[in-house]
């Protein structure tokens, strides 16, 4: 294994806790932006097994790719077990791929540090970076702010036409892949997103089997040029440009999150008086935060 | 403080894995970050995991008589790839002349069959954390 990546792997960690390192690694030179390309969907949906067959697809034009895989952190132990990887084994010695487990909040569905990881993939150069959300249901949009297209995985056993005109993340998603069309109810599923006036029809619909891989070239191509066209029309940059205030909420909302979960809380009689509660408490994190990064910082300047 | 990343793989050729998801389980929720790398893994793909997910812990599961071979090749591959710092735990049917054996060989610890699972964790979390800069 390269010392490249072994020096990334290290600079992740680093970057999961603290933030604010990423200043220290310098930016990215503007021609070489990489596709950053999300997959959410249900649980057992495929998007493991989806994102492992796309990279086949890819390594045959010897495309690197980068996979931020999340799975919910335990909101009982705070621990996370990750078994998006075990569906990308193929490529575990391939040196172009590179696969990390993020743990990620339930709520989000993502880890609110996954854009900076993004940002340091693609400093190092992937042609892609893919990220994978924990299983989601209707609402978890929040991967829709860091990605420059948006997949969602569906597949049959997913629910009735009705479902499907429900709002949340059918809107938001850019492609929409429908999985599993290796399996016997595929067609009866297919037809009835694809016949109904259920799906957007702005958006693409994509016949695919991460098994089999049927479709997948198709759904490789899609997302090519889907990505030219946000390129051209600008909307990539200014998708991008928003990204970074919608990281700090999630920042803001994960500290919101522990405060109310922390131990010895009073109790409040109004609400007033919670509310005032968390944005003292936060706001004094805060100030107690910026102290300690000046520390960190002036810290490593001496070096 | 930064959770304790442990990476339970199989490796070698048998797929009896309930031991390892039991243990990842467990781990799980003593509130630590775990990677299962799923069945019949070899010590490269091992190590190049490992790495790519920046692990403070390894964990072999082994029952298939292979534990000599498999954990000389491992730590050797780990040497060379310059992780050679970071722990590793061997779980599994393993005899206990074996078991010395593997640990002048560098293992950290053996946990043979009815090792209680609150020993695994505290093991784990105190040599994960023992070593740590942070």
């Amino acid at each position: 294994m390269e010392e490249k990546i072994r020096k990334l792997s290290k600079l992740i960690t680093r970057i999961e806790r603290n933030p604010e390192e990423l200043e220290k690694i310098g930016t990215k030179n503007e021609n070489k932006l990489s596709r950053i390309v999300g997959f959410t969907g249900s649980p057992g949906s495929g998007k493991s097994t989806l994102i492992s067959a796309i990279i086949e697809c890819l390594r045959k034009k010897d495309k690197s790719v980068a996979v931020l895989a999340v799975d919910p952190k335990s909101p009982l132990s705070g621990g996370t077990f990750f078994g998006d990887r075990i569906r990308m084994q193929k490529h575990y010695l391939d040196e172009k791929i590179f696969i990390r487990s993020v743990s990620g909040n339930t709520k989000s569905g993502i880890s609110p540090s996954i854009w900076n990881m993004a940002r340091v993939l693609e400093i190092f150069d992937f042609d892609y970076i893919f990220i994978e959300s924990v299983g989601t249901g209707q609402s978890e949009i929040d991967l829709s702010f860091f990605v420059d297209i948006l997949i969602l995985v569906l597949s049959p056993g997913n629910g009735d036409d009705i479902q499907f005109l429900k709002a949340g993340i059918l809107e938001v998603a850019d492609i929409y892949a429908i999985n599993k069309s290796d399996t016997p109810e595929y067609e009866k599923f297919f037809n009835l997103l694809s016949s109904q006036p259920v799906l957007d029809n702005r958006k693409t619909l994509v016949k695919v089997s991460g098994i089999s891989g049927n479709g997948v070239a198709d759904l490789c191509e899609t997302i090519d040029n889907l990505w030219s066209v946000l390129l051209k029309n600008g909307d990539l940059f200014e998708k991008r440009k928003k990204a970074v205030l919608k990281q700090a909420e999630l920042f803001v909302i994960e500290k919101l999150e522990e405060l109310v979960n922390s131990k010895n809380i009073p109790e409040f009689r109004t609400l007033r008086e919670a509310e005032t509660f968390l944005k003292e408490r936060l706001i004094n994190e805060w100030r107690d935060d910026g102290l300690e990064y000046q520390k960190d910082r002036s810290h490593w300047n001496c070096r | 403080m930064k959770k304790v990343r442990v990476l339970i793989a199989k490796p070698g050729l048998d797929g009896h894995d309930r031991g390892a998801k039991v243990v990842a389980r467990a781990l799980r929720d003593a509130g630590m970050e775990v990677i299962y790398t799923g069945l019949r893994q070899t010590p490269e793909q091992i190590v190049a995991t490992a790495i790519q997910e920046d692990v403070d812990v390894i964990g072999l599961s082994i029952l298939s008589g292979a534990h000599m071979s498999i954990c000389k090749k491992l730590l050797n591959l780990m040497k060379e790839q310059g992780i050679q710092d970071i722990p590793v735990f061997v779980g599994g049917i393993i005899p206990s002349d074996d078991a010395k054996k593997l640990k002048t060989m560098g293992i950290r610890e053996v946990f043979g069959p009815g090792s209680p699972l609150k020993l695994i964790v505290e093991k784990i979390k105190e040599v994960a954390t023992s070593g740590r800069k942070d």
